[in-house]
């Protein structure tokens, strides 16, 4: 629900959205397309261009309801019915979790389960990440108007980062039991960000 | 009759020696002026050496320590004039405040070209960017997960 003025949220809609249409071929080479924008939501894809067949990875609807007094909304749709998604292949965006010596520890995924069971991005500066009980120490507003965090342009990068540009492969585990190829994104480990 | 033609002779002859004495005088003076203006004129086309030598340094050697990139600030671009002798962090900071991103230190940021993370302590010469690279500059993700 809206709760401030809807202009100001629409003001930083517009803004957000020219700069990155002022760089839209940049991002468009790296696989990332603009599929709708009317506010308060835009819609964008993710594919990782570097492979061969290139694919689409995700699709996500970030929604400016309140921003930024709130911060972004993000959720998976599927890209053609734009439907909320309730499960990701994993890892989607894998990340590496390195001790104090700088020795990686695990793996683990950005995306996990919220309370109703929808996917979301673990990361200081979504809303879901925030609204998470489990970050209720981490408020948005120690994140907000600082260097860009929690903008569209940091959301993008982040997003690029972490779930596109570490694929490097496709990779295939044959089930026997029912005969279907599971194929599977194959990840640069060392490439995976911390 | 004689006489008179004696004294206009000696007369005319006088005259000739102080005309002769009066042209090498002359000739002295020309010589040494034709000396001061060869020197002034060697001096001149030194000069004139010397400004196009400077003009062709300035063009060229400017020229190449000039180098335009544009840096991509949290998926904002900011075209930046560097000099190839800065350090990356230099242009950096600058794409950084230009594109309203300041708050948090440089080495929160990550910045990388053709998905390679760059040392911002290096000169921008030696990272053999093209003209008008692209380079990422992204803020670091908080601790998430």
């Amino acid at each position: 629900m809206q709760t401030i003025n809807p202009e100001i949220s629409k003001a930083k809609f517009n803004e957000e959205l020219q700069l990155f249409l002022s760089c839209e071929e940049v991002h468009r080479k790296r696989g990332i397309l603009l599929l709708k924008s009317e506010f308060p939501d835009i819609i964008l894809s993710f594919s990782a261009t570097q492979i061969n067949p290139a694919v689409h990875v995700f699709a996500v609807r970030i929604n400016y309801d309140n921003y930024d007094l709130q911060p972004l909304s993000v959720r998976f749709i599927n890209p053609f019915t734009w439907e909320n998604l309730h499960s990701m292949p994993t890892p989607l965006m894998p990340r590496k979790i390195v001790n104090e010596e700088g020795i990686v520890t695990e793996y683990m995924d950005l995306v996990q389960k919220d309370l109703v069971g929808l996917p979301f991005i673990c990361l200081p500066g979504i809303r879901e990440y925030h609204e998470h009980p489990a970050h209720t120490g981490n408020s948005w507003l120690l994140h907000r108007k600082c260097a860009g965090e929690g903008t569209l342009g940091f959301l993008i990068e982040k997003f690029y980062e972490f779930g596109i540009a570490t694929i490097n492969s496709f990779s295939t585990l044959i089930n026997f039991q029912v005969q279907i190829p599971n194929i599977q994104l194959g990840y640069d480990k060392n490439a995976i960000p911390t | 009759m004689e006489d008179n033609f004696d004294k206009n002779l000696d007369r005319i002859e006088r005259e000739l020696e102080k005309d002769e004495t009066k042209l090498d005088h002359l000739k002295e003076e020309v010589a040494k002026e034709v000396v001061i203006e060869e020197k002034h004129i060697s001096e001149l086309r030194e000069e004139i050496k010397e400004l196009k030598n400077e003009h062709h340094s300035e063009h060229h050697h400017g020229h190449h320590e000039q180098l335009k990139l544009i840096f991509i600030v949290n998926s904002s671009p900011k075209e930046i004039t560097t000099n190839v002798k800065w350090q990356l962090k230099t242009a950096v900071e600058l794409a950084i405040k230009e594109t309203g991103n300041e708050g948090r230190p440089l080495q929160d940021w990550e910045v990388k070209w053709k998905h390679e993370t760059l040392i911002l302590e290096k000169q921008i010469e030696e990272f053999h960017f093209p003209e008008c690279a692209e380079i990422f500059v992204s803020l670091k993700a908080g601790q998430g997960g």
